[in-house]
């Protein structure tokens, strides 16, 4: 028997090579997060010394690679009329190339020549070794003075000018209540005061899943152990501190779905709104169900993917056949903000739609090719993930401030209702304006757009 | 600050300006590490920064690795040069020992700088490998090396990324990202490689 199986094994051997391959292994620590070597006291006056340091290198990396300058919009809004919407191509165009010139050569030539502009590369975390969750200063501050927990660390603050995160706190809009509008009362939900701004709003069912979308629970950078980049025993944090309000506030995150750490790429906060008609959820992960993405954001995503590391710091685990779905349906009632040019189809409505709106219409749904992964029909999603293969136009492995850039994959389409309300774009928030995110799909998918023709798409982007 | 100067020799207060010097850097490149993995003991240039040759423990753990890949690739290379007659393999040998020599030098004397006792020689691993790859001939041969080629960058890619993560030693990190292209562009070459040893319809030209 044994010199059978041993006969087996060695045609194996020689029939696959890759049995041949060579058994070293990497150092476990590249997948799971080690514990800190030192005291909480001198890692956080070890971090609070460098943090001048890291918040003027990633300045630097943003200013080389966007114009962060503030040019808003003339006439244009966020939903809730709170903040204006920032105009202009932002990224840089490297030394004697134009827009033009670039979607002029092929991918190997710019690839070739380093002509990809570096705003179009991914975008590193503002410390991308230790990476976590970064909170923007409205959300600390609000969250400070309702509820007195701290949500500031002591290593980094927020890196993106407050120009190109969303209104703050957004509107919220209810599926269940069309006819209200905005329910928001322009304030930041918190467990402090949600039940007195909702109940009559909300089933009992609804009132219980939004309890418990705005209780704390430890996190891997908010915690009680001395592994937390809080200067407080932290109380943790809750998952509306992202999702302010169900849409976003533009805090940032790395992906927990790859390793080692200076391969996560970084990700901008999604809006919840409109959940109810996505079938993929991450940008990655592509859980099947908003009861699966909450079960296990609660569980190990915002502990960054590893479950060992969330049991020591004290993991909740929301029942999945009460607490679970009860946070779904909540999620599940939040609908775009009104888009009142779309028809129920999705398309615009002649007779009340511009002309350059309309224009931008058909260069969607035409020469632009939009249409083909984002579906007028079905809230410009396609439920499905696709490669851009950004990889073509640059050389791979160079390291941007700790990140390491790499082919981004298959990345999750998302949607582009209320699209204006969600700056930073990408899945990094890479990209700060509208006019950004039509310079890199015409270059992406070669398009060679007139501008004109990229004028009209912003204009209809608006619209939707 | 300028209090803390003046005890020092004129030598330490270059050292000091020099780091200040390299930390006015451009963004690109690893930048500043958790100082949650600082071992006790470390001394610092500046407060909070490791001074130059302070090694953590993913320094130490990625510089034996990467010597024992390095040691490999190169006498890997050799082999395949002397027992392959596939053109396309001849050339990749013949790049993989060129272009790995010097980074082995460059990655030996940090070994060596943090204190590693010298490894001569293939580990285990390796040797095991080395066996097996000597008694094949022809396309077992060359399929058997390219396959533990892609196999070894991959790891060391993955190595590399970790290091650029995890490390503490600014130089040290420093290299390791400007090898990552080199060693991806690596990979890239031998899955090229691969696709001529194995003609299939996806690359059939
Ligand atoms: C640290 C900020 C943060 C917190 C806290 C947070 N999220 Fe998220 N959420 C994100 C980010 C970033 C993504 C995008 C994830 C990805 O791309 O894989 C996301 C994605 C989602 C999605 C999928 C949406 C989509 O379009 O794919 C759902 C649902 C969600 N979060 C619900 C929750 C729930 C429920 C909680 C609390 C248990 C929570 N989030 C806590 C940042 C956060
Ligand atoms: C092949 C499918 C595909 C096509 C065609 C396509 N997109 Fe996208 N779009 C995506 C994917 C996938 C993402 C997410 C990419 C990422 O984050 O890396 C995305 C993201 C976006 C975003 C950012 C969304 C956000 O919330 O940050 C905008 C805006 C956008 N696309 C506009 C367009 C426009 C305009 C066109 C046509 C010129 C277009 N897309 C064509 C797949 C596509």
């Amino acid at each position: 028997m044994v010199r059978h199986l041993r006969a087996a094994l060695l045609v194996v051997l020689a029939s696959s090579g890759a049995a041949l391959a060579v058994a070293q292994s990497l150092p476990p620590d590249a997948s799971y997060r080690p514990l800190p070597v030192a005291p909480l006291a001198e890692v956080k006056a070890a971090d609070e010394a460098q943090k001048a340091e890291v918040m003027r290198l990633q300045r630097l990396l943003l200013e080389e690679r966007l114009d962060l300058s503030d040019r808003p919009m003339p006439n244009a809004m966020m939903s809730g009329g709170r903040k204006r919407i920032q105009d202009g191509v932002r990224v840089k165009l490297r030394q004697g190339t134009t827009w033009d010139s670039l979607a002029s050569l092929t991918p190997d030539e710019i690839r070739n020549r380093g002509l990809l502009p570096a705003g179009f590369m991914p975008l590193p975390h503002v410390k991308q070794a230790t990476g976590g969750q970064v909170f923007p200063t409205n959300q600390i501050d609000e969250i400070a003075r309702q509820e007195q927990r701290n949500l500031r660390r002591f290593d980094v603050d927020f890196d993106l000018p407050d120009l190109f995160t969303p209104e703050f706190p957004p509107p919220i809009f209810l599926t269940t209540h069309p006819e209200l509008g905005d329910v928001s009362r322009g304030e930041l939900l918190t467990i402090k005061n949600y039940y007195h701004l909702m109940v009559g709003f909300l089933t009992p069912v609804q009132l219980e899943g939004l309890r418990l979308l705005l209780t704390p629970f430890p996190q891997e950078e908010f915690n009680q152990t001395e592994d937390r980049k809080s200067a407080d025993q932290s109380l943790g944090v809750t998952c509306l501190d992202c999702h302010a309000n169900f849409h976003t506030n533009a805090a940032f995150h790395q992906t927990p779905d790859v390793r080692p750490q200076a391969a996560r790429f970084r990700l901008d906060t999604v809006s919840l709104r409109g959940l109810f008609n996505q079938q993929i959820h991450g940008s990655k992960r592509s859980l099947r169900s908003v009861e699966d993405f909450t079960q296990f954001e609660q569980r190990t995503a915002y502990f960054n993917g590893d479950h060992v590391s969330a049991q020591r710091k004290g993991v909740n685990l929301p029942d999945r056949f009460d607490q679970v779905p009860m946070m779904a349906q909540m999620q599940n009632i939040i609908d775009f903000p009104p888009a009142p040019k779309l028809l129920p189809t999705g398309r615009l409505d002649p007779s009340k739609a511009t002309q350059q709106e309309l224009a931008g219409e058909q260069v969607f749904l035409g020469k632009g090719q939009c249409a083909a992964c984002h579906v007028p029909q079905t809230s410009f999603l396609d439920n499905n993930m696709h490669d851009l293969h950004l990889e073509r136009f640059y050389k791979i492995g160079q390291t941007s401030n700790g990140l390491v850039m790499l082919p981004d994959g298959p990345i999750k389409t998302f949607t582009l209702r209320g699209i204006k309300d969600s700056p930073p774009y990408m899945h990094d928030g890479r990209l700060l304006t509208l006019p950004d995110t039509v310079e890199f799909f015409n270059l992406v998918l070669g398009l060679k757009l007139t501008q004109p023709e990229k004028e009209s798409l912003v204009a209809y982007m608006l619209a939707l | 600050m300028m209090l803390r100067l003046v005890p020092m020799s004129l030598v330490a207060v270059v050292a000091v300006l020099s780091t200040a010097a390299a930390q006015t850097a451009s963004p690109r490149g690893p930048g500043q590490g958790n100082p949650a993995g600082t071992p006790a003991g470390t001394r610092e240039a500046t407060a909070g920064m490791p001074a130059p040759r302070q090694f953590n423990q993913a320094d130490r753990t990625f510089l034996e690795l990467a010597t024992k890949g390095a040691n490999a690739e190169v006498e890997f290379a050799q082999l395949a040069e002397r027992m392959s007659r596939d053109t396309a393999v001849k050339q990749f040998a013949e790049r993989m020992t060129r272009e790995h020599q010097e980074a082995n030098k460059r990655i030996a004397t940090f070994a060596h700088n943090a204190g590693l006792p010298p490894m001569q020689g293939l580990d285990p691993d390796h040797q095991a490998l080395h066996d097996r790859l000597s008694k094949l001939q022809g396309a077992a041969f060359d399929r058997a090396y390219v396959d533990s080629q892609i196999a070894d960058h991959q790891v060391m890619a993955q190595l590399l990324e970790y290091e650029i993560g995890s490390g503490q030693d600014k130089e040290l990190k420093g290299l390791a990202a400007e090898l990552l292209p080199t060693i991806l562009d690596h990979l890239q070459t031998a899955d090229g490689v691969l696709a001529t040893l194995t003609p299939t319809v996806a690359n059939r030209r």
